[in-house]
């Protein structure tokens, strides 16, 4: 199995679930070794935890020749950056535009680092545990909006 | 006796913004064209028109009331949309399926499978032209037949598009007497008018020229893309989640996956047009074989909170008609999922237009968009 | 009294004119007069070509394209879909409509020549559905645009929208009586 290779080749831990964690000062050597085994980049996402004031950002890889999937998670505090995986997977420059707009993680050497499912001058990150979900800037809020009617 | 028309080089360029509203993008997406002459320069997909905040929804209600609003996630096959939940939450809450409701839940997934690829044949016809690329005729055969789909969803379970079928741990009806009759009848119709189909579009000159050697997607870029579904296998990629990782039962049922040569525009719609073969073949089989026995290994759900699930992480994937359709849950024990990420085929499959738009004309993007198959509500979630 | 109610207004007034164009009218195949106010007679063919602008969103579109399509064919009605909001008259709003939809919903009726009118087709458009207190969604389109017929359902079955389409249709007409 490759992906009991990568983890010792590499010296990643494993959590209870199966998910390799690697640090985040270690991510090109880590990616392009994976790039080697597992060329499908499946998804990317991000957990926030207000408490701890961080995030745990998931890849999950693809083997397509013998199938098998590896998961890899590393944790980073809110301020800080990630690089780009766009360099290794082309796939990468929309799931992290993705989670730039809802969470706020900006990513390094992006190269077209900008909202995707939210307008360009929309206010804060939805998916963060501190945001409410009716949240919205004033110009979008149309729920204080009044109801039209039609005059007859 | 070849003679090629000249387009002369144009001296600049123009931005011609397509969308949201459109008569051919399948939805509500927006695309930012820079055209030199009919060429295109460089395209710029902008989504999210129809974001609805599903991820976060999902982190608010239980995964009981969650279920039905899945359904109008990817609302043209609603039900491989609830079966990917479904999983998931099972295999984190070790929950047991019987063999009846997995049967059960194969027969609906390739029936909406069935549904969902006729929609995509006749918009994908319709948009290539009206009577010359396959037509409006094309279009309204293949609603026809869908319509015969639907019926029986409808008096399974009472409703035409989103049934709310599945249920943790089993389905929440079982087949009503004499289906099986009603299915099979589809299903030879079906036999007939899938072939009817390719041979009127295949044997139509202006269908190949606006579709042959359109949109060449490389298995190498669709990889590294994400693309899924008939998008990778059309570049000629073996990969079908139903045979690498089989689920409910499917390594029971014995049936091909369809691969393409060059990845281009014909190829995907020839691995689609060849899927709904394949689709009713497992159909039948699914009838054939349906054990005897309980549909559910819970008690009905009557409360909201019915359904809990130990702290942890999980993944599932399922091979929905578009391709890979994931649910990662990360549980703090509640009844409702700490965070919910759904991995949207279409999503992925929507990022390589740019690629793939890219030094084709301006009429091609309709036909290369049509051949993503996105779905809008499954893009933006 | 009684003498009075035995004349007939109509034949003093209009029977000369009547007259008139009866004898034109009679030469024509299958000729024949029917009397009416123009605003009838506007709200009439107004009604009877109903051309809603091509424009869907979600589920529903999915559901209003089955209305057009062959078992329920919208065209009996004389609906046909238009590509273009300033060649139609109707606007389905057929699914979810969010906060970055909502300035398009907003400049596509604008562009719509009067007179025109709206349907909010299903739960989302009418009043946001399960997704209404979502940040990025308008709780129902009447928020954005006025809306004239409110068809229900999740989303409604294609026989739903025939009856929207016929409920606009005698709202047309009763229009033309005031």
């Amino acid at each position: 199995m490759k992906r009991e290779k990568i983890k010792e080749e590499l010296k990643l831990e494993e959590t209870k679930d199966g998910f390799l964690v690697f640090k985040s000062s270690e991510f090109y050597h880590v990616m392009e070794r994976i790039k080697k085994d597992f060329p499908y980049l499946s998804f990317i996402t991000a957990v926030h935890f207000p408490q701890e004031k961080a995030f745990d950002v998931i890849y999950a890889f693809r083997n397509i020749d013998e199938p098998e999937i590896i998961f890899l998670k590393t944790k980073i505090k809110e301020e800080e950056k990630l690089p780009s995986a766009y360099k290794f997977y082309k796939g990468a420059d929309w799931m992290e535009r993705e989670i730039y707009d809802l969470f706020g993680i900006e990513f390094e050497n992006h190269p077209d680092l900008r909202r995707i499912v939210l307008p360009e001058d929309w206010e804060g990150h939805p998916l963060r545990k501190d945001y409410p979900i009716n949240k919205a800037p004033e110009k979008y809020d149309y729920r204080k909006k009044p109801v039209l009617r039609r005059e007859d | 006796m070849e003679e090629k028309v000249k387009i002369s080089e144009p001296e600049e360029e123009i931005i011609l913004n397509m969308g949201p509203q459109h008569p051919s993008t399948h939805g509500v997406l927006r695309i930012i064209l820079k055209l030199s002459g009919e060429k295109i320069v460089s395209a710029k997909p902008d989504i999210g028109y129809l974001h609805r905040g599903v991820e976060k929804l999902g982190e608010t209600v239980t995964y009981v009331q969650f279920l039905p609003m899945l359904d109008r996630n990817d609302y043209l096959s609603a039900t491989t949309n609830e079966l990917g939940l479904v999983l998931a939450v099972e295999k984190l809450a070790n929950i047991p399926v019987p063999e009846r409701a997995q049967y059960i839940r194969v027969l609906f997934s390739e029936l909406s499978r069935l549904a969902s690829h006729l929609v995509w044949l006749g918009t994908f016809c319709l948009d290539l032209g009206g009577a010359l690329g396959g037509g409006t005729s094309v279009f309204l055969f293949c609603f026809r037949e869908r319509e015969k789909i639907l019926d029986i969803f409808e008096k399974m379970t009472g409703s035409r598009m989103h049934p709310h079928l599945m249920q943790y741990g089993g389905v929440r009806y079982d087949v009503y007497p004499g289906m099986d009759k009603d299915v099979k009848e589809i299903l030879d119709l079906m036999e007939e008018r899938i072939n009817e189909y390719e041979e009127m579009l295949v044997n139509n000159p202006v269908f190949i020229d606006r579709t042959k050697g359109v949109g060449i997607l490389p298995k190498e870029v669709a990889m590294e893309y994400g693309c899924s579904g008939p998008v990778l296998r059309g570049s000629g990629v073996k990969y079908d989640l139903r045979k690498a990782h089989p689920y409910s039962s499917y390594d029971k049922f014995d049936f091909e996956i369809p691969v393409g040569e060059n990845g281009d525009v014909f190829d995907r719609f020839k691995v689609r047009m060849e899927e709904m073969r394949q689709s009713v073949r497992i159909v039948r089989q699914a009838l054939e074989g349906l054990p005897e026995g309980p549909i559910t290994s819970q008690m009905p759900v009557k409360v909201k909170v019915a359904v809990r699930t130990p702290p942890g992480e999980v993944y599932t994937a399922i091979e929905s008609p578009r391709g890979e359709l994931g649910y990662y849950i990360c549980s703090d024990g509640k009844p409702n999922a700490y965070r919910l990420k759904i991995r949207a085929p279409s999503f992925s499959n929507l990022s390589v237009l740019p690629y793939l738009l890219k030094d084709h004309l301006v009429a091609d993007i309709v036909a290369i968009l049509g051949s993503l198959d996105p779905v809008f509500g499954d893009v933006d979630r | 009294m009684e003498e009075l109610k035995k004349i007939n207004l109509e034949e003093i007034y209009y029977a000369p004119l009547f007259n008139k164009f009866a004898n034109y009218m009679e030469k024509f195949p299958g000729g024949g007069l029917i009397l009416t106010t123009t605003k009838k007679l506007f709200a009439w063919s107004r009604k009877s070509s109903l051309w809603p602008v091509t424009f869907g969103l979600a589920c529903c579109a999915i559901e209003m394209m089955a209305a057009y399509a062959s078992r329920y064919d919208l065209d009996r009605f004389g609906v046909i879909a238009r590509a273009s909001p300033r060649q139609s008259d109707v606007m389905i709003v057929s699914g979810t409509v969010t906060a970055k939809m909502a300035e398009r919903v907003k400049r596509l009726y604008s562009q719509m020549p009067n007179p025109k009118w709206v349907i909010a087709m299903g739960s989302c458009a009418i009043a946001g559905d399960f997704y209404r207190n979502v940040y990025s969604v308008v709780p129902g389109v009447e928020r954005v645009i006025p809306v004239d017929v409110y068809v229900p359902g999740c989303p409604p079955t294609p026989e739903g929208l025939i009856e929207g389409i016929r409920k606009l249709q005698q709202k047309i007409m009763e229009g033309a009586k005031k």
